[in-house]
């Protein structure tokens, strides 16, 4: 018998007698009266700065003026051409002096601050944690209140890999000493559109069919 | 364990109080994690109906596992991950060389899995001449001080940050004398870093496998499972089988429990869901059964195999959080390893149920509402029945049964206890009676209630 044969057969042997798989759980939503003002509150105590903007020209001034210049700025975000690099192909590791990367999220959970997103967001998979500093950009209607709800949006999209990020990475396992910036980014800043432009994959800007931008 | 003579949870604890200041730092700091864990619970107004429902929903699974498991292996296929089928910790041991063998890899970076950890997998590579090195934080420091995790999420809360100072100015050049926990996780980072850069192969634990998408879930909050696998040619994930759940409509109940009950957090950082490997990379998953299939057919202990590995119910435990986690001397302690334990090596963890008051607070904190204080009470008849008890507290266990059915021995017993307690403690109360250790007897009573109770008896009939 093959190992998979041996361990099928000894999970059958073992089974109990089948059980229903429960009804689908209904989830209280009465957690928020508002689940924009709660996802706020939220990312603020996971230790996320958040800024409230109009759209994506404001998200584009707010990288010109506010951003800090120095090292590397990559984004695939069309809105930022011509201001960061886009996403290099090939190597993962040649991310490795991002000093700022600005991603578009696709949903934003109010239980928990989380933003979602794929692959396609991300242009490599790497980019969101090899970072020093994170930006992610998310509008106001694309916020839900809860897990279940993220889920229901996520349904059955065809990812290679998706995260949910809340908040800058962190370890308290130092005397349980919360420290802010483990391995992952050390901060994140979420940049919250009251306005949602219409997006789409024809929006990402990648290297290899946009013009480059020099360091 | 390995050559070192046995020593039991009482032996084991009884090395951890020595240090009585640690012992309470260790019971507060550990309490102060369950009590974020309520405020954020209770910040969730259907709590207790998203454990009912999480419990339902792995009972159900755990049912069918063999029909989830079959799909989860053809829709992962369909994706591009290679499987892999270990029956036991040595065939996943050998999978895992036998992949890194055909890369000629001979250095890994692994984020955290206790069950490799029950595998003894670090083990295994290191005498095969590989190198590996644990990234989470926690796990980091317990490996340079060459010890195993005593606690499943907070891997070295045993430890204070001046141990850990000194380790990381042996092994990673610190100034002599530096404690501070931030400095002290930048030069990790910093050393880490590298190390993620420069290792062809990440190995990661599996938080949830979702049989509908063949994806998995891993949740972390240093992004080091993510770093470890979007670096690596190959990503090697290994799971118990256990970890397979439905759908993804699932995975939105357990990710609001998990985190809220491991550490009092919303969620993890990263809650990062791998479906396909990226271009270029290589992705194993391997599914391990080592004694699960076994636990499954166990009607009274089934239900251990529900557990999201969150360790709530070490933080609540009153004697965990006072004996420490290498007293227990299993991958996984605390009162869920106390369950798990004994199923792989009945000998060997034979004192790890009777290591609980039977005090309920796990079973109450349990996100998956594993009733696991009455499975220590299981644990322990099947214990008796197999003849792995005390034969001194056997024998004890026996007079003591003799003396109370029969009423005329009791009262004679319990003359000569209340004799010998006024007018010669000591025959008792002396170093030879272990009994007295920790513990004192009250003052013998002036009468017995047998006594009380006839004089008063027919007063309360009038």
């Amino acid at each position: 018998m093959t190992r998979r044969e041996i361990f099928l057969d000894n999970v059958r042997k073992n089974k109990p007698k089948s059980l229903p798989l429960p009804a689908q759980f209904e989830p209280d939503r009465n957690l928020f009266a508002d689940p924009v003002e709660s996802f706020v509150r939220m990312a603020e105590t996971v230790g996320t700065k958040v800024l409230r903007v109009n759209n994506e020209t404001a998200v584009r001034d707010y990288v010109e003026t506010e951003l800090p210049v120095k090292g590397r700025v990559i984004s695939p975000m069309e809105v930022l051409a011509g201001l960061a690099e886009p996403v290099p192909p090939g190597l993962p590791h040649m991310l490795q002096d991002c000093e700022y990367a600005i991603l578009r999220g696709r949903i934003g959970v109010a239980e928990n601050a989380a933003i979602w997103l794929t692959d396609q967001d991300m242009g490599q998979r790497v980019l969101p944690f090899i970072t020093q500093h994170l930006c992610l950009v998310l509008a106001e209607d694309e916020v839900v209140a809860l897990m279940p709800d993220a889920y229901a949006q996520i349904a059955d999209d065809a990812y290679g890999f998706g995260t949910f990020i809340a908040g800058p990475s962190k370890t308290a396992d130092i005397e349980q000493s919360l420290v802010i910036g483990a391995h992952g980014a050390r901060s994140l800043t979420i940049l919250l559109m009251n306005r949602n432009a219409s997006r789409g994959a024809d929006q990402l800007m990648f290297a290899g069919h946009n013009n480059h931008m020099s360091q | 364990m390995g050559n070192t003579a046995y020593k039991d949870h009482a032996a084991l604890s009884a090395g951890f109080n020595r240090d009585e200041g640690r012992v309470d730092w260790h019971d507060q700091t550990l309490w102060f994690v369950r009590q974020k864990r309520d405020r954020l619970s209770q910040g969730i107004p259907d709590w207790e109906d998203l454990r009912e429902a999480a419990s339902a929903i792995k009972s159900h699974t755990l049912s069918n596992i063999d029909t989830y498991l079959e799909t989860f292996e053809k829709n992962a296929l369909a994706n591009g991950i290679h499987i892999h089928w270990a029956p036991d910790a040595v065939s996943h041991n050998q999978t895992v060389l036998e992949i890194l063998q055909r890369h000629n890899i001979s250095q890994l970076v692994k984020s955290k899995s206790m069950l490799t950890e029950e595998c003894h997998l670090n083990d295994f590579l290191e005498q095969r001449g590989l190198e590996v090195t644990d990234t989470d934080l926690g796990e980091r420091i317990v490996q340079l001080a060459k010890e195993p995790p005593s606690h499943i999420v907070l891997p070295c809360i045993h430890k204070k940050k001046e141990e850990i100072g000194e380790l990381f100015h042996v092994h990673l050049g610190t100034p002599a004398g530096l404690a501070d926990p931030q400095q002290l996780t930048e030069a990790a980072r910093q050393d880490l870093r590298k190390r993620f850069l420069t290792r062809r192969a990440a190995l990661t634990g599996v938080n949830f496998a979702i049989a509908e998408t063949g994806e998995f879930v891993v949740c972390t909050n240093e992004g080091n499972a993510d770093m470890g696998a979007h670096l690596a040619d190959v990503h090697i994930a290994s799971m118990g089988f256990e970890k397979v759940i439905p759908g993804r409509k699932e995975l939105g109940i357990f990710l609001r429990l998990l985190a809220r009950s491991a550490t009092g957090q919303p969620i993890t950082t990263y809650s990062s869901h791998f479906a396909r490997p990226r271009d270029g990379q290589e992705l194993h998953l391997i599914l391990v059964d080592n004694g699960r299939s076994r636990q499954l057919g166990r009607d009274d202990f089934r239900a251990s195999l529900k557990c999201i590995r969150c360790g709530a119910c070490m933080n609540t435990c009153p004697v965990y959080r006072r004996s420490g986690g290498h007293s227990y001397h299993t991958a996984v302690a605390g009162p869920i390893g106390s369950i798990l334990a004994p199923n792989l090596d009945m000998a060997q963890f034979k004192d790890l149920p009777f290591a609980s008051t039977l005090c309920g607070s796990c079973s109450n904190v349990c996100p998956v509402k594993i009733n696991i204080h009455e499975q220590l009470y299981k644990w322990r008849q099947v214990l008796v029945r197999h003849g792995h008890t005390d034969t001194k507290k056997t024998a004890a266990m026996k007079a003591m049964a003799y003396t109370l059915s029969r009423p005329a021995l009791l009262n004679f017993a319990g003359k000569s206890l209340r004799f010998a307690l006024r007018y010669a403690p000591l025959a008792i109360n002396n170093p030879l009676n272990p009994w007295y250790r920790q513990r004192d007897m009250p003052a013998a009573p002036a009468e017995t209630f047998a006594a009380w109770y006839h004089k008063n008896r027919k007063g309360a009939n009038r």
